[in-house]
């Protein structure tokens, strides 16, 4: 339960006006911190809906496969430029984001994680992988502005740092196959 | 298969033949760019290519560690590594990721240097630097560290500090510890201010595992002397053992981490670095830091190690001498860095001989301060002179036996850390992508939006 | 079960009794190169803190170079010692 309260603490301070508006001011920040913080805060909350509602997450997320589905739409929805860009101009996407990115999907990732096998659970690791290579394809490859609130400069600095991540989510996979995890549990 | 002493071999010859190129250069007055060697300012070639050879050394270290612990982990399975190993494997991978970065910096400077490619970008060079001048310093505070958490429980009869929570700060100083070095760019040009401020977190951040050093120790301490004896609030205190110099000089090394520590906040924060950036101040702070902290952990552990390594003793008379040269030094530090901390807030810069500016009453002002660090020096030198002398001496002439290397042991029944923590594979991910949040925006800027590059320049 | 759980801690001290006498060479080897340079690093240091306080005046040409110097032999005091310190605890407990 205390991971709840963390958990609550980190969504209250990310909602805050003035963090949200500088987290917001630079478009990698805004997805590439934001938005996994947003995610991170839902995981540490989803243990008071788990407690609270044990009945709804068995009934509709009984194999966690649910959950993770809902995890990646909620995810590639964000992913796509002109969403990032509404949630500055039109009130109403920016709540969508705060209310969708936690407790859409940070609650389901976390209450999907522990059911799902490890070879599922290497899926999602795919899946975020070949979404970031895409967004480092499109935002690097892009030659015009395509977000009306980002300069293409900073376009560019998010398809760069999507790679990175990429290139460090391969790294991770890497030492899955040459380090034995069992040891670990 | 590698033999782990053969690269420790290796990695010494790497890093004498450098440390020894980079010497020369400098005393040719052919590289006369400073620690900080970033662009514009151009160095001899030959200069860059010992700085190669230093870090390829320390390269050869670093992987006779990691097989070396890939070994135990195979031979011990299950067993969570002994705390000062993992310290090791903190302190090595800290090494191999910081290194990186002035490593492509370096490569870049090379050809820049020798004039087959015309102009440098300075930003990339000053950024890449500092990726790996601040973990540098925090690299020689890691060593320190284990000494403390490890060594100084045993020297005072008392046990570590729980085995979760040392693990759990090592992880923290190697996953964080990177981004911490853009404090030291905080006033350049070139990067907007929001950029500033969110790294004025990833500095911070730094002092919450300190924090929790801190804290842990004076724990250890009030326990070990409580169980000697001690009543009272502060009895405790008078229990521990202030005549042994391996407790006495890492004792005030740690002490001296409070102001050092809090001194290092102020330079991280925005608003404060413009006070004190590169005034004496800065000077001060890492003759606290580094002089103190490091510098007086190093000559502790001396005391101990060198007579251990060298199948000798440390005798009563030498030890004597040790608690005198740390008395000197700790003296001497305590002036020089006082006086330089109070010049700094007057204005006095960093890096420029002595001057008065044609008698301006505000540098007049400095030089009774300046006095006192010239009386610090002084006395510094003599704790050199004393440390160095007790060291050949230990290594060479002290009577002949064996002594103990103290390792202390856990509280009765306390658990051995868990096994997460010896995920290495997963810190070294995190510290990538702490890495990738902090240097992704900066670099990309200065190279999408770069200024025209700079030829190599000799102000000398 | 207790004694299993303090096992390897146990083992830690007593396996720090033995370091290997071939490593101690290693690590006095990089101890020695540390403390000359703390040396030179020391006696040009004093140097370099007379003069800015005024108290001496260095030749001309010199002065700068002085300053670097310095800085380099006390880097290479704390580089050293860091590297043959971290060696040698991971040797002393581990091997």
């Amino acid at each position: 339960m205390k991971q709840a309260v963390y958990g609550l603490l980190l969504y209250g301070f990310l909602v805050l006006p003035p963090v949200a508006a500088l987290l917001e001011s630079i478009m990698i920040v805004h997805m590439h911190m934001q938005m996994p913080l947003l995610v991170l805060s839902g995981i540490f909350m989803a243990r008071f809906f788990q407690i609270h509602f044990p009945r709804f997450f068995e009934k509709w997320n009984k194999n966690g496969v649910p959950g993770v589905l809902l995890f990646m739409v909620i995810w590639s929805y964000w992913m796509i430029p002109r969403m990032m860009d509404e949630t500055l101009s039109v009130q109403a996407v920016e709540v969508f984001k705060f209310i969708s990115l936690p407790f859409l999907a940070g609650v389901s990732l976390r209450d999907s994680w522990s059911k799902l096998g490890s070879s599922a659970q290497s899926m999602v690791f795919v899946f975020l992988t070949v979404v970031f290579l895409f967004m480092a394809w499109i935002y690097i490859g892009a030659d015009k502005q395509i977000c009306n609130n980002y300069l293409e400069v900073e376009q560019k600095t998010l398809g760069w740092g999507s790679l990175a991540f990429a290139l460090i989510m391969i790294i991770y996979f890497l030492q899955l196959f040459y380090i034995d995890q069992s040891e670990y549990k | 298969m590698f033999n782990v002493r053969k690269l420790a071999w290796v990695g010494f010859a790497f890093m004498l033949t450098g440390t020894a190129l980079v010497a020369v250069m400098i005393i040719l007055n052919e590289a006369s760019v400073l620690y900080t060697f970033y662009p514009p300012l151009a160095a001899h070639p030959f200069f860059y290519v010992g700085l190669v050879l230093l870090v390829l050394g320390i390269w050869a270290c670093c992987f006779g560690v990691f097989i070396n612990y890939s070994h135990w982990r195979k031979a011990h399975r299950g067993q969570p590594t002994p705390l000062l190993a993992f310290f090791a494997m903190g302190v090595f991978v800290l090494w191999f990721f910081a290194s990186i970065g002035i490593t492509i910096e370096v490569l870049t400077l090379i050809p820049w240097s020798m004039g087959l490619v015309e102009t440098t970008n300075v930003m990339v060079g000053r950024t890449l630097f500092w990726w790996f001048g601040h973990s540098l310093v925090n690299i020689w505070y890691l060593v320190a560290a284990s000494v403390w958490y490890v060594v100084v429980p045993k020297l005072i009869g008392g046990r570590h500090f729980n085995e979760k929570l040392i693990k759990l700060v090592v992880i923290l100083l190697v996953i964080l510890n990177i981004p911490g070095g853009f404090h030291h760019q905080i006033v350049d040009p070139g990067i907007s201010l929001s950029i500033k401020y969110l790294h004025v977190f990833m500095s911070l951040a730094i002092a919450v595992p300190s924090l929790m050093t801190a804290f842990a120790m004076f724990a250890v301490f009030e326990r070990a002397g409580r169980r000697l004896g001690g009543k009272g609030l502060l009895g405790w205190l008078k229990k521990l053992p202030w005549g042994d110099v391996r407790f006495l000089a890492p004792m005030i090394a740690m002490i001296a981490f409070i102001p050092g520590g809090a001194g290092g906040i102020v330079n991280t924060s925005n608003q404060l670095n413009q006070v004190i950036h590169n005034t004496l101040w800065v000077v001060g702070h890492f003759h606290v830091t580094v002089g103190m902290s490091v510098v007086m952990t190093f000559f502790g552990i001396c005391y101990w190690l060198v007579p251990y390594l060298a199948k000798r003793r440390l005798t009563a008379k030498m030890n004597r001498l040790g608690v005198i040269q740390t008395i000197i030094w700790t003296v001497g530090m305590v002036l020089m860095a006082g006086s330089q901390h109070a010049a700094g807030l007057l204005g006095d810069p960093r890096r420029t001989s002595f001057t008065t500016y044609g008698d301006h009453s505000t540098a007049l002002s400095w030089i009774p301060y300046e006095y006192v660090m010239g009386m610090g020096a002084v006395l510094l030198l003599i704790g050199v002179l004393i440390q160095v002398y007790a060291v050949f001496h230990m290594m060479f002439f002290a009577p002949k036996g064996e002594t103990e290397f103290p390792v202390a042991e856990a509280e009765d029944g306390a658990a051995p850390a868990p096994m997460w923590t010896e995920r290495w594979g997963l810190w070294i991910v995190l510290l990538l992508m702490v890495v990738a949040m902090a240097y992704v925006v900066p670099i990309m800027d200065f190279i999408l939006n770069a200024p025209p590059g700079s030829p190599p320049i000799k102000t000398w | 079960m207790e004694q299993a759980r303090t096992e390897p801690i146990r083992q830690t001290s007593k396996k720090a009794l033995g370091i290997n006498q071939k490593d101690a060479k290693v690590s006095l080897s990089y101890l020695t190169v540390a403390f000359v340079s703390l040396l030179i690093g020391g006696i040009l240091g004093l140097l370099q803190g007379l003069e800015r306080s005024g108290l001496l005046e260095l030749p001309t040409g010199v002065n700068g170079t002085w300053h670097f110097i310095t800085r380099c032999f006390f880097h290479y005091f704390y580089d050293w010692l860091s590297v043959c310190c971290s060696f040698a605890f991971f040797r002393g407990p581990v091997v």
